[in-house]
């Protein structure tokens, strides 16, 4: 197997990581839509951490298209 | 047509080569986007706040909200001795924010979709709570790699992984912007370059190219939600770490 054939599976494969990001996403999103319809007054505190931890779950999952794109196209 | 590969739009280009000592100093489109970055914000904050009457005009609101914005979050995240660090906080967040604002512009540069520029700033945050840890605490400060009341039969364990995750964070810290910059900026081209291959099959295929323009219309969007989050993000992290040179576990 040559190397491009090598790298190209490896760009693709290592993009598997964003289903976990995805799963988390939903989860998170729901346990938040039900943390919010179960007491409306706590919207005010939930939507303080609401972003800071959005953005890491994001970042979870585009780190490794990151890594797959700079292996992909990179060098 | 030259096939435009998504990727092209990190290459550096030299605009103004400087060669000093066989150092490669030249004023390259990226520094060229951080004095663009650095204008815009001193300009919009400096004409804001020329009329600083009492009753702010919507200018001077605008630069008291992005103020007061980083202000409530050093003193939540930081607490009282955090007032110090705010220029630094206040500067790393605007630059940030600029590098990737401004990198959603067509054909601009996003300074921030780089790793040596993400890394330098994480680094730099990293050696100041370095700095300032053992500046304000001493020696004391090693106790930040041993948590309060820990059993002593954990000790062998809890430090070691303190110790990693100190020496991890400038690594996520960098790893995080820079990733989501580069992917996010990326997936936006390549979207954009399955349009423009079915244009260019054909008319019939013309209008199946609209559905990946309008997928990247939503990506954009996306995009400028994830530039102004990460810029956030990063600030908060910052003042998160930078809260262990101010106090220790308590």
């Amino acid at each position: 197997m040559e190397l491009e054939a090598a790298k190209l599976i490896a760009g693709a494969l290592v993009v598997l990581p964003a289903f976990g990001s995805a799963l988390g996403l939903g989860m998170y999103f729901s346990s938040y839509n039900n943390a919010i319809g179960r007491n409306p007054e706590a919207k005010k505190q939930l939507d303080e951490k609401f972003f800071l931890i959005l953005a890491f779950v994001e970042a979870l999952g585009i780190i490794p298209i990151g890594i797959g794109a700079a292996m992909l196209f990179g060098g | 047509m030259s096939v435009h590969s998504p990727i092209e739009q990190f290459v550096i280009q030299n605009l103004i080569p400087v060669h000093i000592g066989g150092f490669d100093l030249s004023f390259t489109n990226s520094s060229l986007w951080m004095v663009i970055g650095a204008i815009v914000s001193v300009g919009f904050l400096t004409i804001a706040m020329r009329r600083h009457a009492v009753v702010p005009g919507r200018m001077q609101m605008m630069a008291e909200m992005l103020y007061e914005f980083v202000a409530r979050m050093v003193q939540e995240n930081v607490g009282k001795g955090g007032r110090k660090y705010f220029p630094l906080i206040f500067t790393t967040f605007v630059f940030v924010l600029m590098g990737n604002v401004l990198g959603l512009l067509p054909n601009s540069f996003t300074y921030t979709s780089h790793l040596i520029v993400t890394g330098a700033l994480a680094l730099f945050i990293f050696f100041t709570v370095i700095f300032f840890g053992f500046y304000n605490h001493g020696l004391k400060f090693f106790s930040l790699f041993l948590p309060p009341n820990v059993p002593w039969w954990l000790v062998a364990f809890i430090v070691p992984i303190e110790v990693i995750s100190f020496f991890v964070r400038p690594v996520t810290l960098s790893v995080r912007l820079f990733a989501n910059m580069m992917a996010g900026h990326l997936i936006l081209k390549v979207v954009m370059g399955f349009a423009v291959s079915a244009a260019t099959m054909g008319a019939a295929w013309t209008l199946l190219g609209l559905f990946p323009v309008l997928v990247d219309v939503a990506l954009l969007l996306f995009e400028c939600l994830v530039a102004v989050i990460q810029a956030y993000v990063f600030a908060i992290l910052c003042c998160v770490y930078l809260k262990d040179t101010v106090d220790l576990h308590h």
